[in-house]
């Protein structure tokens, strides 16, 4: 029992996260796509910052990690 | 029955006039051979376009650069103080090419022309053009450099270690002998197609370098196709297998250690740079940040019982010093910045945690295509499947890792030391 929380402890997680991430990149790929269609040459600028917001589900998978690893000392 | 249009979201489309009064069976059989002529009577059209462009480009083309030319002269003698007898030009040149500039002019002009080195003021070199110069190991990186902005003319050019260890990081998220093999050949040949110079073959050349250090540490974590090389041909690792699961804690402290290591590069650059252009705030603040850095991972190797814990008191002192070179560089508001800032830079550290996470969902993505051919009935169906997962593996891991290592140099390592506005230097004529 315990360890299927703390999996679904996991899992929840990188979940949120991965949702947080999907949404900001979608709202900047709409409108980076945009600026690409109006002037091509930020294409490299305009794909650095859609990779941007990564960070949060990095994170998220870091705090998975975390629980897998730590929490089942019982 | 407009009602009924309406609900069903189908707009009335009307007949063009010619076939106003034609019944509507003709009508349709017309406008079927309408449909079918137009497209040949356009690419009838765009024939004869491209036959008169190719009579006449290359008139055109040279017409084109003459005026460019005749433009840039023109937008020179602006620049020029002349009366009817002489004139004055300043510019910028690197000094090595000056001895070669004054050669060229006393031949063409002799004794025409004195050309006198003016060494430019300190708000004059700040803002002068910015020429990258580089070996054919570097070169290649000016293009991410030129994506971003030229540094500022007297700052570091970080090329050089860009170079080093993009590819490094490259190699560490994919690493995975098939994968760089493949990549490697994919890449000689879609390099031999480009032309020298484009953005695109320094790409290339990146991943080039790249799938080198893929192979490298493919070697070190005994990866081949995920663990088709374990599982076939008895591959070991050097240091460990990635995707097991006491590997994870290994594999999550070195990226840390690796991140560590290079934001206090980036710092102590930063410190350099700052104490050699003579910018004290700066200065005080990255020094502040590195003392309080290396402060908050004493305290964390004593908090983790890693190191004894008579080193609380330095850890905590290192941490506080660091916070008031901060609070002194920062100004006004530093006492509320401060701490901000080093838990920034602290984060920064931890956004290398990246090169640990995307390196395992390229692994765990490879384990599952190799399952996958055990799984189905069919042998050559798994086969099938795997090698579609593979492909999407490599395509994915050619992609996301550049795109990662890029945003790891841009984000966390030149904001501790870059400074962007540079112009480039376009030189006349050219």
């Amino acid at each position: 029992m315990e360890l299927g929380l703390i999996a679904i402890g996991a899992g929840l997680a990188v979940g949120f996260t991965a949702f947080g991430t999907g949404y900001a990149q979608g709202r900047i790929g709409a409108a980076g796509a945009g600026a690409i269609a109006e002037k091509p040459e930020v294409t490299g600028r305009i794909i650095l910052l859609v990779a941007i917001p990564e960070t949060m589900v990095i994170l998220g998978f870091a705090v998975a990690a975390m629980i897998m690893l730590l929490l089942p000392g019982g | 029955m407009n009602a009924l249009l309406g609900r069903m979201q189908v707009n009335p489309i009307a007949l063009p006039e010619s076939l106003q009064n034609v019944p509507f069976q003709d009508a349709l059989a017309r406008i079927h051979q309408r449909l079918e002529e137009i497209p040949q009577r356009l690419a009838a059209i765009d024939a004869q376009l491209q036959e008169a462009a190719k009579r006449h480009r290359a008139r055109w083309l040279g017409a084109l650069q003459a005026l460019e030319r005749r433009l840039e002269q023109l937008r020179a003698r602006q620049r020029l103080a002349e009366t009817q007898h002489t004139f004055v030009l300043a510019g910028w040149l690197p000094r090595e090419r000056l001895d070669a500039l004054r050669q060229t002019l006393d031949a063409r002009l002799p004794g025409a022309l004195v050309i006198q080195e003016l060494p430019p003021s300190p708000e004059e070199a700040r803002n002068a053009p910015v020429l990258l110069t580089g070996n054919r190991f570097t070169r290649p990186f000016h293009f991410f450099i030129q994506l971003l902005a030229l540094p500022r003319y007297g700052t570091i050019d970080p090329t050089a270690l860009m170079a080093l260890f993009m590819p490094l990081f490259f190699g560490l998220m994919l690493g995975d002998i098939g994968y760089g093999l493949s990549l490697l050949i994919i890449v000689l040949l879609a390099r031999r197609r480009l032309a020298p110079g484009s953005g695109l073959r320094d790409l290339m050349t990146f991943l080039l370098i790249g799938s080198l250090w893929t192979v490298v540490f493919g070697v070190i974590f005994g990866e081949f196709f995920g663990d088709l090389g374990r599982h076939r041909f008895g591959l070991h690792p050097l240091w460990m297998e990635r995707s097991e699961p006491d590997a994870l804690a290994p594999l999550l402290l070195f990226t840390i250690a690796l991140g560590a290591m290079h934001i206090v590069l980036g710092l102590l650059l930063g410190v350099w740079q700052a104490w050699h252009l003579h910018q004290r705030h700066e200065l005080w603040e990255r020094a502040g940040k590195l003392v309080g850095l290396i402060g908050l991972f004493l305290l964390i190797g004593v908090i983790a019982r890693q190191l004894p814990a008579g080193w609380m008191t330095p850890a905590l002192a290192a941490v506080i010093v660091g916070l008031a070179m901060l609070i002194y560089g920062l100004g006004s508001v530093g006492a509320l910045l401060a701490p901000v800032e080093l838990l920034g830079a602290l984060g920064n550290v931890l956004s290398y945690l990246r090169l640990a996470a995307i390196g395992l969902a390229s692994v765990y993505l490879a384990l599952v295509g190799n399952l996958m051919v055990g799984k189905m009935g069919v042998v050559w169906l798994g086969v099938l499947i795997a090698l579609l997962f593979h492909a999407l593996n490599l395509a994915m891991g050619a992609f996301s890792p550049s795109i990662h290592a890029l945003r790891l140099h841009y984000v966390e390592f030149f904001t501790k030391f870059y400074e962007e506005g540079g112009q480039p230097f376009q030189p006349f004529g050219a």
